[in-house]
């Protein structure tokens, strides 16, 4: 037969034998005075051998009670340790999981890398920017002793890529000003204008003093800066007048901005450098231009108006070199071809 | 885009696998040889080119083979065996991945075809309405031949082409005889129901509904297929009609119920004359469609109303997509009718192409837009309006009306200013919080 209780889940029962148990207070603690509690007497002997044996108890006690302290503290110490030691594993396992600043950027970098390598724009290759993202790359693998397979080349084309020694420049370099600035291809909206004839004949002079002298002349910077400026007006008010149409206004511009960081290079204490051959690419094949590049710290700089071509070609060979075709046990990843395959080479485009 | 032109794009694209369904009118035996075609409902309108002068076609008018058919939004049409059915249809681009506004085919002869179509622009739907075997179409676009051979009964394939010129003033304008520059097409086929085989001479695919090779995207760049795999018909494409989309359907239909009546060139002059924002619309889209480019200039010039202006640029911009010679025709139109400098009318153009990735990262350009706000000819402000608020998505909320008085464009124009300081390229869209 089933007990009465039998039906009732046993946490219950526990659950009541914690409210009705006595508390530990009372356990611990005489009770209070009780007029029912019996008083246990020994007679006077019995009570002084009590209270002796009462110490002797007292004393164990006390050194049992230390040493149970001891324990206790040694226990606890080595609990903290432990905490420690794990909290310690923690971090390590956090620090080891979480990329560092470094770590983080490469990995930006990486992947910044990658797009252009695959998907760059337009923009970004006739600004030299694709190449200027790829070229640290190539670098830091030719140190390791990795190269790409031979990729040639045009040396005709190279010449029209520019180079620039550094970010402080402008980054821009000489650009259309490498041959001396005599024979420039001025736009159609401008050409032959006063002020367009006026600051044709400043700019050769400008260079000349650069490359003579190695710096220029303070009175022919600001009449070079004065003339331009003249120019920039003269095209807005040509537009505003709906003389030139939007097109022919914004190509002017982007071939005044060109040469204007070109003329504000002139300017800088390295200006010289872009004319004794310094600052110029040189190579034969990318792995060459590489290692000139790395070896003078130069970037690429921006293209001048009308020379796209040349960098969409280095920028075909440059990707070509980097993804190895395939091929190359070196290391390097087969990152798609290159953005515009062409039959002709770099001139079909130019042409 | 704005709301009708969404709505309209839905219903058109919504019809697009509708018509799936749709029932053919029989077309009787022994119709006079000319007759390849017979036109079973019209839904809009259904205009045809007859000796350069458009006529109205309606239900149950038969169509002569060489002649130029537009439809918006959407006709239908069996060949005089019965053996195909055609279904015209017009997609704002909203459900579909191009703004077609109107669609337009020749019907050819065909001697060992059962259909010969040029496909102008637009989006079809072709279908096997054979009660036994296989049909087949010829068809040409853009100077390529394709045939589509429709496997089996009801094997219904729907077909969409979309021409845009690349951004940028286009150099031939500058240069006396030299050959216009092509506009860039896409050409997207899809499999709605059954198998289908697509032979482009050297290029032969078989086709077949989802899931299976459904969908065959071609470009005449590299003139290549890309053919994909799908497992479902599009999900925007099944979607049926809300009640909203069919409400502007109907609007669309019966802005052009005038058409059979009266002169097209009239029915477009009371469409934009209307004060109803759908009538206008659709009027530009048809000068658009016919080709009526002082019509369609006129809506561009709408003082009154910013949407029209703002479909008008679509419009012009689809219309200048349609082949080469359109840009030269619209400079020519702009110089001799409308009395523009080569300036101004190069100006238009180039606003109406658009700008390359270069200019787009060039600050000038944003000051030049800047400034064409303030330009005395109103299109022109609009279409420096309609640019300035994609490439700088941050002064959307600039108001600027450029049909407004020149005080009140002012305060616009003072505000694109301070947006985009001179030297500088526009604020870039704060992207949203992840969280």
């Amino acid at each position: 037969m089933k007990s009465l209780f039998s039906n009732y889940p046993t946490w219950l029962w526990g659950a009541l034998a914690l409210v009705l148990a006595p508390s530990a207070a009372w356990a611990q603690y005489p009770p209070p005075y009780n007029p029912y509690y019996p008083v246990q007497t020994y007679g006077p002997i019995g009570n002084q051998l009590m209270g002796q044996a009462s110490v002797i108890s007292a004393t164990g006690g006390l050194y049992k009670d230390q040493e149970q302290a001891r324990i206790l503290r040694q226990q606890a110490d080595q609990a903290k340790i432990e905490t420690k030691k794990k909290s310690f594993d923690e971090m390590m396992y956090e620090k080891a999981m979480t990329p560092t600043f470094t770590e983080e950027m490469n990995k930006n970098q990486s992947m910044i890398l990658r797009r252009i390598m695959t998907n760059a724009t337009d923009v970004e290759i006739i600004k030299g920017e694709a190449q200027n993202i790829i070229l640290p790359t190539l670098v830091r693998v030719a140190v390791r002793g990795a190269y790409g397979p031979p990729v040639p080349l045009d040396p005709e084309m190279l010449q029209h890529i520019n180079v620039t020694g550094s970010v402080a420049d402008g980054g821009t370099g000489v650009g259309m000003l490498k041959n001396g600035g005599a024979n420039l291809t001025w736009p159609m909206s401008i050409v032959d204008t006063p002020t367009q004839k006026q600051l044709a004949a400043i700019i050769p002079t400008a260079v000349t003093e650069v490359k003579t002298g190695g710096q220029l002349k303070l009175d022919t910077y600001k009449k070079m800066n004065a003339t331009m400026d003249k120019l920039y007006d003269e095209v807005k008010k040509m537009f505003h007048k709906e003389q030139i149409d939007g097109g022919q206004y914004l190509n002017t511009t982007r071939f005044l901005d060109s040469l204007k960081g070109s003329l504000k290079i002139l300017s800088t204490p390295s200006a010289a450098l872009y004319f004794n051959g310094d600052y110029s690419p040189k190579g034969s094949t990318v792995r060459e231009l590489v290692d000139y590049m790395s070896d003078k710290g130069l970037r690429f700089g921006p293209c001048n108006p009308g020379f796209e071509a040349p960098y969409f070609a280095l920028y075909n060979a440059m990707v070509a070199y980097a993804s190895g075709h395939g091929e190359d046990p070196s290391g390097f990843v087969n990152l798609n071809a290159a953005k515009y395959p062409q039959k002709g080479g770099w001139k079909s485009v130019y042409r | 885009m704005n709301t009708m032109c969404r709505t309209s794009a839905v219903l058109a694209c919504g019809y697009f696998v509708l018509c799936l369904h749709a029932s053919a009118l029989p077309v009787s035996a022994g119709e006079g040889e000319k007759e390849i075609a017979r036109v079973n409902a019209v839904f809009g309108g259904l205009v045809k080119k007859d000796k350069s002068r458009w006529q109205a076609v309606k239900a149950g008018d038969t169509i002569s083979a060489g002649t130029l058919l537009v439809a918006l939004p959407k006709s239908e049409i069996t060949t005089a065996n019965g053996a195909i059915h055609l279904s015209m249809l017009a997609d704002i681009g909203q459900r579909g991945p191009f703004p077609v506004l109107e669609s337009a085919v020749v019907l050819n002869h065909a001697k060992d075809a059962d259909l010969e179509l040029t496909f102008d622009r637009g989006l079809i739907i072709l279908t096997n309405h054979k009660k036994e075997g296989a049909a087949k179409v010829r068809l040409k676009i853009r100077g390529e031949t394709w045939e589509v051979t429709l496997q089996e009964p009801r094997t219904s394939v729907g077909l969409e082409i979309f021409s845009r010129h690349s951004p940028g003033m286009p150099s031939s304008l500058d240069k006396k005889g030299s050959e216009d520059e092509v506009p860039s097409t896409d050409v997207l086929m899809l499999v709605l129901h059954g198998r289908a085989l697509l032979d482009a001479g050297d290029h032969a695919v078989g086709l077949q509904a989802p899931p299976g090779l459904a969908r065959v995207h071609w470009e005449n760049g590299a003139k290549k297929f890309a053919v994909q795999r799908l497992e479902k018909l599009p999900e925007i494409l099944i979607k049926p009609f809300d009640d909203k989309e069919a409400k502007a359907f109907k609007d669309i239909c019966l802005c052009t119920k005038k058409l059979g009546a009266e002169e097209i060139a009239s029915v477009i002059d009371d469409l934009l004359k209307s004060e109803n924002k759908t009538d206008r619309l659709v009027g530009a889209t048809w000068a658009g469609a016919v080709d009526d480019l002082p019509r369609l200039m006129s809506a561009l010039a709408d003082a009154k109303h910013a949407d029209t202006r703002e479909h008008a640029v679509i419009v012009l911009r689809n219309w200048l997509g349609r082949s080469p010679e359109q840009v030269r025709a619209l400079y020519d139109s702009l110089i001799k009718e409308k009395k523009a400098s080569p300036a101004q009318a190069k100006n238009v153009i180039h606003l109406l192409l658009g700008f390359t990735d270069e200019e787009r990262g060039q600050p000038d350009t944003y000051q030049m837009l800047i400034h064409l706000l303030n330009h005395s000819a109103l299109p022109v402000r609009e279409l420096a309006r309609w640019h300035l608020v994609r490439l700088a998505p941050t002064g959307r909320d600039i108001p600027f009306d450029a049909g407004a008085a020149a005080e009140e464009r002012g305060r616009g124009v003072a505000r694109w200013q301070a947006l985009i300081p001179e030297g500088k390229l526009p604020p870039a869209r704060k992207t949203p919080d992840k969280n």
